[in-house]
């Protein structure tokens, strides 16, 4: 061999060796690399596999719960494993209580100034968030996990806050921090976003549906004609209605418990009541209480969970002012009656008395017999108006009907009246329509009715008055005030008349106008009620039993007739009724 | 001198009764079917005693007191009213005698007129 070819040997040896050499280097660098990359993917894998783990977690245990502080539980709790930290906290807001709730995990003892630096990171953000100022907002603080140490001076060197939202609103703030410098990164802040936002996404899928079912029941509290009220074992008003406000004269926007048991002050021990309702689990009641003008009573009922463990107590305030009308106005009326019997019962016991006198004069003696005549009828009329009103209340009342000569019974009563009308010098005549046809009714009704619309047009109108009957026929489809003037008389009903409005067939119309006082508007709608009409008669000068007008709307009604007034005051009143001519 | 009783009653067999027992005990009777009607006679009969009821039309026993409270005329209310507190509410407007219409004989109102006409002179 020469020397050439040896050396051309070795130069190629060298470069084969220096390739092999470099083959295996890259090998085993390319071997080290794989090996990281499947580490690094490996580990990727499982912080995924993890962070899928806590997202189905959340999805588990806080899903149907929309306790915020518990869901912000479960995520701070979470984050071990995936992200390296000294502390995680959140702070949220008590919107009922008006304070925020700080919660700090320690994992790693720190300081008490490191807490209260990563506090002050989060109430600033969440200032920021909201656009509130929280600064001095009242902080409910719980602080858990590794005793913090007092010597420890490392500072809070890095941190991240997520805010936790609700809809569109931010509800609270997650805070990771550490006292390691630069230690979080996109990644770090990514996983607690997405965890964040996931349990975000559930809670106010969840609001949603409960907002609208609430919705639905705040719709009906709202409306409720009686005060709704509920309030927790803590004092807090959760539920309130317009009329609570209204019942108990509550002028401020919110109404809290102090609003309500100064409404009560010194009428009813609101809280002791509400108390007992809570604590002894039972309905509570308040009979009555005088509040605003107003009569109230009050119900206090406990509410309960599931679990049978009470909440609080649903307060109802039912106004009930009008049934004490009711009862006062009834009570009236009994006593009227009870009078107007036993009035003219003692006269004639004490007349009795007097005539066992056997000295009595004649003259005396006839005027007493009188006297007690005078007042069984008196009371007569009463108990038979009594037993009508009775009868009519009852569905009893019949009438007879049979087409007969309402003219000739009109033209008797008028007769009838005209002696106790000249007494105070009243004018007192009747007008009876052209073309009225035969109308059934009966006669012994048709005349208490007009015994009492006359008696009474007489009695209310003034010396050398006008009281006059008028009967047209009026059919379905003629108008009264062209009808009146046709048949060429003063009219004062007009065609906007209730009930000739709501008449359906062809109908005679009577009625008695007088020129007397007239009757307030207020008035008019309690003529024809029973127990009103005990009330008005007391202020008038009217006597009889009152009952005249209900009597006549009853026996009206029984013939499928109406009855109506229209009264100016001072000017007089019309009191007609109709008759159906079928 | 005769004395002078004013009956105040809507009732005229009540107004009858007591005049006709009253009278022949030599007693001068007017009555007044109302309050404002007995408002008008106290000024123009000066009546020693006034008797006086409750349920009135127009003007009531109640309105009758409080309108006449200046007078020191003794008035006996006699009233037919089942309610009660009635004759505390009348006793409240300075009245004395209270009777339940009732219970009530005209020989006990003949006695108590002539017992209040005795007792007034020595006040």
């Amino acid at each position: 061999m020469d020397q050439a070819n040896v050396s051309v040997i070795f130069v190629f040896s060298i470069v084969i060796i220096a390739v092999i050499v470099s083959f295996c280097v890259y090998i085993r660098k390319l071997r080290g690399t794989l090996k990281a990359e499947s580490e690094k993917r490996e580990s990727e894998n499982n912080r995924r596999m993890y962070e899928l783990s806590i997202l189905k977690e959340i999805g588990e245990r806080a899903g149907y719960s929309l306790n915020t502080q518990r869901i912000a539980d479960i995520i701070t709790g979470s984050l071990k494993e995936l992200i390296d930290y000294s502390t995680t906290s959140y702070i949220l807001e008590d919107t009922q209580k008006k304070e925020l709730l700080f919660k700090c995990e320690v994992e790693e003892s720190v300081s008490p100034k490191f807490v209260e630096d990563v506090k002050g990171k989060m109430v600033a953000a969440l200032s920021v968030l909201t656009d509130q100022n929280y600064q001095n907002r009242t902080i409910e603080e719980v602080i858990a996990g590794t005793i913090l140490d007092d010597d420890n001076n490392e500072p809070l060197s890095s941190f991240f806050n997520i805010p936790l939202t609700v809809g569109n609103k931010v509800v609270g703030i997650l805070n990771v921090s550490s006292t390691k410098t630069g230690l979080y990164k996109e990644d770090e802040m990514t996983i607690l976003y997405k965890i964040t936002a996931q349990a975000s996404n559930a809670v106010t899928r969840l609001q949603d549906v409960l907002d609208s079912e609430q919705s639905k029941l705040n719709a009906m509290v709202v409306s409720m004609a009686d005060g709704v009220l509920m309030i927790d074992k803590d004092n807090r008003v959760y539920v309130t209605n317009p009329k609570v406000k209204d019942l108990l004269g509550i002028e401020n926007k919110e109404t809290s418990i102090f609003d309500i048991i100064e409404a009560f002050e010194g009428k009813v021990d609101f809280r002791t009541k509400l108390e007992e309702c809570i604590k002894l689990n039972r309905q509570e009641v308040i009979e009555e209480t005088y509040i605003q003008h107003r009569y109230i009573r009050i119900l206090f009922s406990p509410v309960k969970d599931k679990n049978s463990e009470t909440l609080g107590a649903v307060i109802i305030l039912h106004d009930i002012t009008h049934d004490k009308e009711l009862e006062k106005v009834k009570e009236d009326f009994t006593n009227m009656m009870v009078h107007d019997l036993r009035s003219p019962l003692n006269g004639i016991r004490l007349i009795s008395e007097m005539l066992q006198d056997k000295k009595m004069p004649k003259d005396q003696f006839l005027q007493s017999a009188k006297m007690i005549h005078g007042s069984t009828t008196n009371i007569l009329e009463l108990v038979n108006d009594l037993l009508d009103v009775a009868k009519l209340e009852a569905g009893k009342f019949i009438v007879t009907k049979s087409k007969g000569d309402l003219k000739r019974v009109i033209e008797e009563r008028i007769n009838f009246f005209q002696s106790l009308a000249s007494e105070k010098n009243i004018v007192l005549n009747s007008y009876w329509g052209p073309d009225i046809e035969q109308v059934p009714f009966d006669e012994k009704e048709i005349i208490q009715v007009l015994n009492n619309l006359l008696s009474n047009a007489i009695k209310f109108t003034e010396e050398k008055g006008v009281v006059k009957v008028q009967t047209l026929l009026l059919k379905k489809d003629e108008d009264i005030e062209s009808k009146a003037k046709q048949a060429g008389i003063k009219w004062f009903i007009s065609n906007s008349s209730e009930v000739l409005q709501k008449r359906e067939k062809d109908v005679i119309i009577c009625a008695v106008t007088d020129n007397g006082s007239g009757i307030r508007k207020d008035q008019i709608k309690k003529l024809f009620n029973k127990f009103e009409q005990a009330e008005g008669q007391k202020k008038t000068q009217a006597k009889g039993t009152g009952l005249g007008l209900v009597i006549a709307k009853g026996i009206i009604e029984a013939h499928g007739g109406l009855v109506s007034v229209e009264s100016t005051e001072d000017k007089g009143s019309t009191f007609f009724f109709i008759l159906p001519l079928e | 001198m005769t004395k002078k009783i004013l009956v105040i009653d809507d009732d005229s067999a009540i107004q009858q009764v007591i005049k006709s027992s009253l009278v022949p005990e030599g007693y001068d009777v007017r009555t007044a079917d109302n309050g404002q009607a007995g408002l008008d006679l106290v000024k123009e009969f000066q009546p020693d005693v006034i008797m006086l009821d409750i349920m009135m039309p127009v003007m009531g026993g109640f309105d009758f007191l409080k309108q006449n409270k200046e007078s020191t005329i003794p008035v006996i209310v006699l009233s037919s009213l089942g309610q009660d507190g009635n004759e505390e509410k009348v006793k409240a407007l300075g009245v004395k005698y209270f009777l339940q219409k009732d219970n009530i004989h005209i020989d006990d109102i003949k006695k108590l007129i002539s017992n209040i006409l005795n007792s007034a002179p020595k006040q």
